[in-house]
């Protein structure tokens, strides 16, 4: 069930549920990946090489910051990422919308589908 | 096989310095975050995609086609080497029509000063001729090259 529509609504709700993530509490890189592979069935599985320019263009326009700490285990250091106050704002405005949104898409499912039956 | 990885997303990479040594201590931290999560290098790469892949999308995110920049920039020094060209060889032409011609009869009466200001013009037109040849060398180059590079 992959086809351009669904890959189209992945594409434009990625950026949200990055904002969840980290908005949730501080996360890695790494970790953001794993978390997201846990809903992998649904989403596909999600890649470094997608998610790491999306947290790089979230950080370039102010929604989310880093900072980095040292980490013993991997030898090196881990760059830990949170919202900023602008990311918190937008987000909300997201998830406000996207209540609407669904709502608002709902409706016109239920519209098909009575029609659907009563046919 | 990272340090490998790496270097050829360092070389594929076009961006900023300070922008490059980030995504590239990005990828150090993925490595490290796999291998600490028993995943080994190679599923990883998996994930990455090869080394122009990882780049091209990752310069998509900053707002440069990395595919292109470099076109583009072939583009743009292309049509400089021909508008030097295009110049010096104009310059050239204005000054020799503006030349008096060998042996003129009608131009008598201001000898010395037009005969300095030939010389002079003689000189400067030589120049602009080879500077004229050398942008256009450069301009036909380009073009074979940027022709050639996207047959391949």
């Amino acid at each position: 069930m992959d086809n351009r529509y669904v890959q189209q609504f992945k594409k434009g709700s990625l950026e949200m549920i990055l904002l969840c993530l980290i908005g949730r509490r501080e996360t890695y890189g790494y970790e953001i990946i794993t978390e997201l592979n846990n809903s992998a069935s649904v989403l596909g599985y999600a890649k470094e090489g997608t998610i790491y320019p999306l947290l790089y263009r979230l950080q370039k326009a102010e929604l989310v910051k880093c900072r980095l700490a040292s980490a013993e285990a991997n030898g090196g250091s881990k760059k830990y990422y949170s919202l900023t106050d602008k990311g918190k704002e937008i987000l909300d405005e997201l998830l406000l919308f996207w209540s609407d949104y669904e709502n608002c898409i709902n409706g016109y499912i239920a519209a098909y589908q009575q029609e659907e039956v009563s046919e | 096989m990272k340090e490998q990885y790496i270097k050829q997303v360092k070389k594929e990479l076009h961006l900023s310095r300070k922008v490059k040594k980030e995504v590239i201590r990005d990828l150090n931290e993925a490595f490290a975050s796999a291998s600490e999560h028993g995943e080994s290098e190679q599923q990883l790469i998996e994930r990455l995609g090869t080394p122009k892949e990882f780049a091209n999308s990752t310069a998509e995110q900053f707002g440069i086609d990395n595919t292109k920049s470099k076109k583009r920039n072939g583009i743009i020094s292309t049509l400089v080497a021909l508008v030097i060209a295009v110049t010096a060889f104009s310059v050239y032409a204005v000054a020799q029509s503006g030349k008096v011609p060998e042996g003129a009869i009608g131009q008598s009466d201001a000898t010395t000063n037009i005969q300095i200001e030939g010389v002079f013009a003689f000189d400067v037109s030589q120049i602009l001729l080879a500077i004229g040849f050398a942008a256009t060398a450069i301009a036909v180059l380009l073009i074979i090259r940027t022709i050639h590079k996207n047959r391949r």
